[in-house]
């Protein structure tokens, strides 16, 4: 028995061996993410019934929703959200991040657990426990007002706050994550040498380190944002109805209010949110890479 | 001076670092050790320590039919997710067809959805295929963030194989099959069960798209805890949270024993295999020197 040896001949007819590991994706991916995702936009289209087989096709419906006032206000909410989470989980999460790339051994072990050991678990455990400690009556006000840093309790939870905080209780692992990664991969060496030129901490920090890991920061920040942008049991659990996200407002509009067509516009105006960042990462990672590529030229 | 100043500031670093760490950490804690109390409202348990709330989660049909729900929906996700995920990986890495760079990007586009639009979206989609209602409607909907992952890590661990030990395997007589399954899947085997690991955590603690896919006949553990964590904080949802985690570290802890056990195997096979060979060997030798 010897084994066949591959000519261009046998190359260029379909492999059986390619469609056999390619067919299960490509059934999977066609079925229950490319159709399903189609069948959002004929949704969209339709006036009633709500659903893929629906044959009335009306652009007036949906082009009445876009000018609707409050679905604006809904982005408006939704856009702000993300943008002040991306800002907040990328500074603690590069502190946090530093913090953990400067550990060694088993305490670096420990506080990667740390980080890790919420995001294993149910994400419900967090906010069980976040909506008793934040509640009215919660530890984190009694405590507050014992110390008489504050003098009555202050509203925590169903208010924007909340949103925020519980957010960031959520989001903020995947940053950490993200950004002590590109720290590892960083050249160590080059914090030492720059050390070793004269460099305070901080200059090391901001002339070498910063700019080596920003295509890192970018990612995090841009994973971060998509996050925010689809962020539901944050503002379910912890806001009022002022808070509303568009993905609250996708789920309230197909099972309370029964408006398939609305929720089916809504998830593509999201969807068009979401793709809009995707891009906005691909340019500017594109113009990073350049930028380190021939740094004589960007000189 | 300035050696005390640093190391001042080096205290400061690390109080705020272990601070902001066990931050992180405290809600699940908290939420862990009040599953414990006794009382039916929220209070941590000081003197008193129960049972009564995983009592409680144990025998009400509503709580157990949904931590079994949950496993067989993470479970039957992980398997999906692994299989697809390979054979994508696969596809990706060991053969060349014009489009494989996009194939490898919009394989990990549903990563990139947020859940409320995967879950609208699958939630028509199983009506229009007659799943819904079924545990496979979400079986598909969480297979959507496992199949990307698997793949993620099967198509790294499958760049890092020597072709040549491949190509040395099908050079001493192995047929395809054989040197798939005598040198490509011993390989990647344990990224494998990791892939399948991770798509089992996701979909377990999975809430979005369960709240567009479950009725109320068929629901999964946090599509149980979500009204409760809304309306009213029972003890019993802290259970359950109590429940799932350690369902998860068992979980964890199985696969890194079997991976440990399958390792020590491999090794040890290959102890004697390489045992067999020096004695060849060095008999050869005797030989060609007698």
């Amino acid at each position: 028995m010897t084994a066949p040896i591959k000519n261009d001949a046998r190359e260029l007819r379909p492999d059986w061996r390619a469609v056999a590991c390619g067919l299960p994706a490509a059934m999977f991916y066609l079925l229950f993410f490319f159709i399903p995702l189609g069948g959002l936009v004929l949704v969209s289209l339709s006036e009633r019934p709500p659903t893929i087989g629906s044959r009335t096709v009306s652009l007036f419906r949906s082009g009445g929703l876009l000018s609707d006032r409050l679905l604006w206000d809904i982005l408006g909410f939704t856009l702000a959200l993300a943008a002040v989470l991306t800002l907040v989980c990328l500074t603690l999460g590069f502190a946090l991040a530093l913090f953990i790339w400067s550990l060694h051994g088993r305490w670096k072990v420990l506080a990667l657990f740390a980080v890790l050991i919420p995001k294993l678990s149910n994400l419900l455990v967090t906010a069980y426990g976040l909506k008793f400690l934040l509640g009215d009556g919660g530890p984190v006000n009694s405590v507050l007002t014992t110390l008489r840093i504050i003098a009555e309790p202050v509203p925590l939870i169903h208010n924007r706050l909340g949103v925020l905080l519980a957010e960031t209780w959520f989001i903020l692992p995947y940053s950490v994550l993200i950004l002590w990664i590109t720290l590892e991969r960083l050249d160590g060496d080059l914090w030492a040498a720059a050390r070793g030129l004269g460099a305070t901490p901080f200059q090391a920090m901001c002339r070498v380190t910063l700019p080596l890991a920003l295509p890192g920061i970018v990612a995090a920040g841009t994973v971060t944002a998509v996050w925010g942008l689809g962020a539901y049991v944050g503002p379910a659990l912890f806001g009022s109805p002022q808070e509303l996200t568009l993905a609250v407002d996708i789920q309230r509009q197909a099972f309370e209010n029964q408006d398939g067509p609305r929720a089916a516009v809504e998830s593509l105006l999201l969807l068009a949110t979401v793709g809009g960042l995707a891009i906005l990462h691909e340019i500017v990672q594109r113009r990073l890479v350049k930028q380190t590529r021939h740094p004589s030229e960007a000189a | 001076m300035t050696h005390r100043k640093q190391s001042v500031a080096r205290l400061i670093g690390h109080v705020a670092g272990w601070g902001m760490l066990a931050l992180l950490l405290i809600p699940a804690i908290v939420a862990f050790w009040m599953s414990f109390t006794p009382a039916s409202f929220l209070t941590f348990p000081t003197r008193e320590w129960s049972w009564k709330w995983y009592r409680l989660f144990g025998t009400s049909p509503q709580w157990t039919a949904g931590l079994k729900n949950s496993l067989f929906v993470g479970l039957t996700t992980a398997a999906v997710s692994v299989i697809v995920g390979t054979g994508l990986a696969m596809l990706l890495t060991r053969h060349q067809f014009p489009g494989r760079r996009l194939t490898a990007r919009l394989a990990l586009w549903p990563l990139f959805v947020p859940g409320v639009v995967l879950g609208l979206a699958e939630l028509h989609a199983a009506k229009l295929y007659g799943l819904w209602g079924t545990p496979f409607s979400l079986v598909a909907a969480d297979s959507l963030l496992g199949v990307p992952i698997v793949f993620l890590l099967v198509r790294v661990a499958l760049e890092a194989i020597d072709p040549d030990l491949v190509w040395a395997a099908r050079g001493l007589g192995a047929g395809p099959w054989g040197a798939f399954r005598h040198v490509i899947l011993p390989l990647v085997a344990p990224v494998m069960a990791l892939g399948g690991l991770l798509a089992f955590i996701i979909s377990f603690q999975e809430l979005i798209m369960a709240i567009f896919l479950c009725t109320p006949e068929a629901q999964t553990l946090p599509k149980v805890i979500w009204p409760n964590l809304r309306y009213a904080l029972t003890p019993v949802v802290a259970a359950a949270s109590g429940v799932s985690l350690l369902a998860t570290l068992a979980l964890i802890v199985g696969i890194w024993g079997a991976s440990q056990f399958a390792a020590a195997r491999i090794r040890f096979s290959s102890k004697i295999e390489v045992g067999r060979v020096t004695l060849i060997g060095s008999d050869n030798g005797r030989h060609d020197g007698g």
